[in-house]
């Protein structure tokens, strides 16, 4: 078990380490370092200390080595725009968009997982139909068009719901419900294919010729075994949440890391770029890597063999 | 074997009947229409005896099985006919009337099954002695501690030695063997009157395969519970069986005590497969392995007639092809569902 | 069908538009579509912001939109399938290095990669169908790198490569027969997200740049009259959805009467 958490965490770390090298080819392919990271008025004497602590002089490895030293210091450059470490503004920010993508989790595998087992168990009638109608919908339409959809019933035409900001907890409503709905599609689709799959099992037969209730059969037997699979698929849909996340925060013109980010490409705001890159990527990695943990702690056959 | 032939058959007739099944028809829906995997079947199993229903695969015998249990349900399934269980003093119960919450509680508690594939009959993420233990509370007014006690209990009967260890073991965890007897506990957790075993021996290695009948029998003697004993292989028939039905294409066209139907098989399948049956049944001796021409039809394109008349040796024209015998009792212990079983062809077959 | 029509659509855009798509009427700004009031059967989906046609530029924006996935989808299974025919033959570290590029790449959102190439590289058109190319070539490279490992295991490539029969000859010869319909399926299943993709990163301003539009920047535009003219954001948004939706319908059919087995 702990080999395998060591293997993971190597896997999670050198995928970082690619994202670094990624990010560090493109900011190179730019231009030089020091007039992208820093703003364009530094004073001579601050340019030259960055050059030598970016050792523009030296080898491409080295400078990579360097680059990634710098990160490692906390050092991730100064704002173009707004003249501050990204630091501190990643730091401002990060709460509303976590809380925002949490709350959208929360109701994708709370609606999505049981849509999913409905679908499942009373496959061929309406309602089952209906349901993966609706998730087949979630599947095809894209955040930005739920968004805008939303947008005109709710605030414009109803009024019920506000469309910008998140001044007061109504305000959570429309976004989170945007950045749900393609997660419930995707969790019910999942949930409806790995149920029926394992509704089929003869070990459920099995709980069936031992005179075990019905409700019992479903939850322990089928929804149990359907569940594990989907640990590893809501892993991966993290960063589908992300995706979303970066345009449904633009459309809400919500106060988190999404507007920031798709804002400095914009305006060429790299280093805030090359943080929020970095940040979302690690982000992800360590969610994957927990996921797979969590896979393997909870399916006894990993958690022998490894 | 010789050891299983003394003559039970008078002591066997006198015990009540556990299961008696009545006409029962199964038919599956298809896309190509509606197709009968077990057409008018009929049998029973008595007191401490074990039926054996054998025949190929595609035969209807598992079919037949889970029909018993009311597990062959779903849309595309319809099952009609009587299946009767004697619970005791009282009516005997008909599984086919009973609603949910009833059939619920037959299974597992008056009758049970044991199913082919111990590699995935087990819930993988279940540790074993709780899925014993799931059997009893299912049934039995206890909680879960003292279920769990019995679950361990049942270990030992099954042969499993260092029981509270296993029980705490995954299934993937377990050879076949131990699987099945695993499967076996689970059966009999709560003592029931009918054990259904369909070829619970079938996916084991030959020694285990050995073991698990003989734990099989020494448990029914012990219990004296009925047996209907699933098998495609005569060899285990001759271990286990009081009785045998033999099915094919989804009727039973043959029914005898087993040491009747080794030494005199009426029914020219039976005869069939006797032959097409290495070092086993009568003849020991240096006879050749026959196989049977052909393969049993699809049951969606049976033959008119008697089904098996195309692969039959001594189908007559205009008679075999026209119609589907009865099954015509022969005495009180056997009957026959062949057209031509009085002809002297077919009995001087069997000796020569 | 639909998929056909579309197809025909996006080629022959400049015969079918009842209008010039960058024609602008300022007396006619904001005209609803021809069911509401005030609508005129001479812009059946009404006008935008600068009195444009919204019928003629939606056409026109799916030749943009579909040729720009299009490429993509290209480029992105060109990439994907050299990887993963590279991968599935020459195994050992190549494969595993590969395939932990495919592994970075599901695990980083790729609209973050995008981001990143528009950054560094600007909103050039051709970056862009690079950058969306990239967006799912390791789909490619997993189905194929499988199916590279499992024709590998027939008894006639064994016997082709006794024969003295060079590796990529083999590849040439005896995979890419075999991988033809799961590579039409993936490609179908693929294109909505990537056609997605480019709406998404357009609709937020870093895709296709003005006086070019796709469907995605139109919808963007619109968002600013959301209140007094809606349809201007929402007609293009449903081209969006019909054109995902038959083709995402066409890849489930596909998937099905080919019989291919891939993971989603």
């Amino acid at each position: 078990m702990l080999r395998f958490i060591a293997w993971r965490l190597g896997r999670a770390a050198l995928t970082v380490l690619l994202v670094l090298v990624g990010c560090f080819v493109a900011i190179r392919s730019a231009g030089s370092p020091v007039d992208i990271l820093y703003p364009e008025d530094a004073t001579p004497e601050q340019t030259a200390l960055l050059e030598k602590q970016w050792g523009l002089d030296r080898s491409l490895p080295e400078q990579f080595g360097l680059y990634v030293a710098n990160l490692a210091r906390g050092d991730f450059g100064v704002s173009i725009i707004e003249r501050r470490p990204v630091t501190h503004i990643y730091a401002e920010k990060l709460q509303p968009t976590l809380q925002l993508a949490g709350l959208a989790l929360l109701i994708g595998v709370c609606v999505g997982i049981p849509l999913g087992a409905i679908a499942a168990l009373r496959r061929g009638r309406a309602a089952a139909r209906a349901a993966m109608a609706l998730a087949f919908t979630g599947y095809a339409v894209p955040h930005f068009i739920i968004a805008i959809v939303l947008i005109l019933i709710f605030s414009y035409h109803l009024n019920w719901l506000p469309s910008t900001g998140a001044a007061s907890a109504w305000h959570y409503v429309l976004p989170a419900v945007t950045l749900a709905l393609p997660l419930i599609a995707a969790i019910a689709r999942y949930m409806r294919s790995t149920m029926l799959d394992v509704m089929n099992q003869d070990y459920v037969r099995t709980a069936r010729a031992k005179g075990v209730a019905e409700p019992r059969v479903v939850t322990l037997h089928v929804m149990r075994n359907a569940l594990l699979p989907l640990i590893t698929v809501l892993g991966l849909e993290v960063a589908g949440l992300i995706n979303g996340s970066l345009i449904v925060e633009t459309v809400f013109s919500w106060p988190g890391l999404g507007k920031v980010l798709t804002g400095s490409v914009s305006r060429r705001d790299f280093p805030v770029l090359q943080f929020g890159v970095i940040a979302y990527a690690i982000a992800v990695v360590s969610i994957n890597c927990l996921v797979d943990v969590l896979y393997a702690v909870a399916d006894p056959r990993v958690r022998v063999e490894s | 074997m010789t050891e299983r032939m003394p003559n039970r058959d008078a002591a066997v007739l006198n015990l009540p009947n556990v299961l008696e099944v009545r006409g029962l028809n199964v038919h599956i829906a298809t896309d190509d229409g509606e197709l009968c995997a077990v057409a008018d079947a009929a049998f029973s199993v008595r007191d401490g005896e074990t039926l054996a229903l054998v025949g190929e695969s595609g035969a209807g015998k598992s079919m037949t099985a889970l029909a018993v249990m009311r597990l062959a349900q779903s849309a595309a399934i319809r099952v009609s006919g009587e299946i009767l269980l004697r619970t005791g003093e009282g009516e005997p119960l008909n599984l086919l009337a009973l609603n949910a919450p009833a059939i619920r509680a037959v299974r597992g508690r008056l009758a049970s099954m044991v199913f082919q594939e111990p590699m995935t009959s087990l819930n993988p993420v279940l540790r074993v002695g709780d899925q014993i233990a799931e059997a009893i509370v299912a049934h039995e007014a206890i909680g879960w501690p003292a279920a769990r006690a019995r679950a361990l209990d049942l270990l030992r009967l099954v042969g499993i030695a260092d029981a509270p260890a296993r029980s705490r073991t995954f299934p993937h965890e377990l050879s076949g063997g131990m699987r099945q007897r695993v499967m076996i506990a689970i059966a009999l957790a709560c003592r029931p009157r009918l054990l259904i075993a369909d070829e619970p021996t079938t996916a084991l290695d030959v020694t285990v395969q050995a073991q698990v009948l003989a734990l099989i029998r020494s448990l029914q003697k012990e219990l004296g519970m009925a047996v209907l004993f699933i098998t495609h292989d005569l060899g285990v028939v001759a271990q286990i069986a009081d009785r045998v039905a033999v099915m094919y294409a989804g009727r039973i066209v043959e029914e005898a005590p087993v040491r009747d139907l080794f030494a005199a098989p009426r029914h020219p399948y039976t005869q069939g497969l006797l032959r097409s049956m290495p070092n086993a049944g009568r003849a020991a001796r240096s006879h050749r392995i026959a196989p049977i021409p052909g393969s049993m039809p699809s049951l969606a394109r049976l033959p008119l007639g008697c089904a098996f008349h195309p692969r039959c040796e001594r189908a007559e024209p205009g008679r075999c092809d026209a119609g589907v015998p009865a099954l015509e009792a022969i005495g009180d212990l056997r009957a026959v569902r062949c057209w031509r079983w009085r002809e002297p062809a077919l009995a001087a077959a069997e000796n020569g | 069908m639909l998929a056909v029509l579309m197809a025909v659509v996006a080629v022959f855009a400049p015969w079918l538009t009842p209008h010039d798509p960058d024609a602008t009427q300022m007396l006619a700004r904001l005209k609803p579509p021809a069911f509401m009031e005030g609508g005129e059967l001479n812009h059946v989906f009404g006008t935008d912001q600068a009195g444009r046609d919204l019928l003629s530029r939606c056409i026109y924006g799916v030749r943009v939109s579909v040729g720009i996935a299009l490429f993509g989808l290209v480029i992105g299974c060109l990439i994907g399938t050299t990887l993963g025919v590279i991968s599935g033959l020459f195994g050992g570290i190549v494969d595993r290095a590969i395939m932990m590029l495919v592994d970075v790449f599901i695990s980083v959102p790729n609209l973050l990669i995008v981001l990143v190439g528009v950054a560094a590289f600007g909103t050039d058109i051709i970056v862009l169908v690079f950058l969306i190319g990239l967006a799912r070539w390791e789909t490619y490279a997993r189905m194929v790198r499988g199916q590279v490992l499992q024709v590998r295991e027939m008894p006639y490539i064994e016997a082709s490569r006794a024969l003295g029969a060079s590796r990529a000859w083999i590849a040439i010869r005896h995979v890419l027969p075999n991988i033809a319909s799961p590579l039409i399926v993936l490609l179908t299943l693929n294109f909505p997200s990537i056609l997605l993709l480019e709406s998404s990163l357009s609709f937020l301003g870093i895709g296709v740049q003005p006086p070019t539009a796709s469907l995605g920047s139109m919808v963007g535009d619109g968002r600013d009259h959301l209140i007094a003219a809606w349809w201007v954001a929402v007609a293009p948004a449903l081209v969006i959805v019909a054109i995902t939706f038959v083709v995402q319908m066409l890849g489930d059919w596909l998937r099905d009467v080919m019989d291919v087995r891939i993971d989603d």
